[in-house]
């Protein structure tokens, strides 16, 4: 089975109608569905999905929060599986070989550990910090033309 | 139509093997569920690109962030809160 991590900002760009990138975002999750992956998010997407939706809203935070929600919601619907590292607290040294390797932020390094040690192979994000980690062939990038 | 199939062991799993009159082709995908005492084997439908664009577009939207929000600004802001977690020397 094919498999795709999802970043947090494809989270949220599928979510905003107002983003010039919500049309990119699902087209991306359009094709996902089509060539039958099965998605995967974790704790760590989760947690800047939320942030993100949360600082960024145009609404009072009650109702952002309600959104956030009846959103999530429907995220769940794509049957997305919620993946997270392994609880051997010593492979989590890897993090820090990856931080140093691949020139990562340590929450970026967090979210490629979480894939590799899941096994996931392609990556859906708009972000370029991880261009490096495409151009070396470790994980897949999830591309729409 | 009601027939008796025996469940055997191979390696970890358990099969059951189904009558070919059934129609299910080897390698076919098929969703399994439980209700109560019924295991009810249903054929995955393949979704035209028509279901698959009415489903997306019924599951995305909702949200009402900042009009031109780009991937660099989430970033940003992600990178910001970090920083705002460290402690102050």
């Amino acid at each position: 089975m094919k498999t795709c991590y999802l970043d947090s900002n494809v989270l949220a760009f599928f979510g905003n109608e107002n983003s010039p990138s919500h049309k990119q975002a699902t087209d991306i999750i359009h094709k996902l569905i089509k060539q039958k992956f099965q998605l995967f998010f974790s704790s760590l997407t989760l947690d800047e999905y939320f942030h993100s939706v949360i600082r960024f809203s145009n609404e009072p935070r009650a109702l952002t929060l309600k959104k956030l929600k009846a959103a999530y919601r429907k995220l769940l619907k794509l049957n997305i599986k919620l993946i997270n590292p392994t609880l051997d607290e010593k492979k989590h040294l890897k993090v820090i070989d990856l931080i140093g390797k691949y020139n990562l932020h340590p929450r970026d390094a967090y979210h490629l550990f979480i894939m590799l040690d899941n096994k996931v192979e392609v990556l859906a994000t708009f972000d370029r910090d991880f261009d490096g980690i495409f151009k070396r062939g470790l994980i897949k990038n999830f591309m729409v033309k | 139509m009601i027939q008796t199939v025996t469940a055997f062991q191979l390696g970890t799993s358990t099969v059951v093997t189904l009558p070919k009159k059934l129609g299910i082709r080897p390698g076919q995908s098929l969703k399994v569920s439980r209700f109560k005492d019924k295991i009810v084997l249903k054929p995955e439908k393949k979704m035209t690109n028509e279901e698959i664009s009415k489903l997306v577009k019924r599951l995305s939207g909702g949200l009402n962030l900042k009009k031109n929000l780009t991937p660099e600004e989430i970033n940003k802001e992600l990178d910001r809160r970090y920083e705002d977690m460290l402690p102050r020397l």
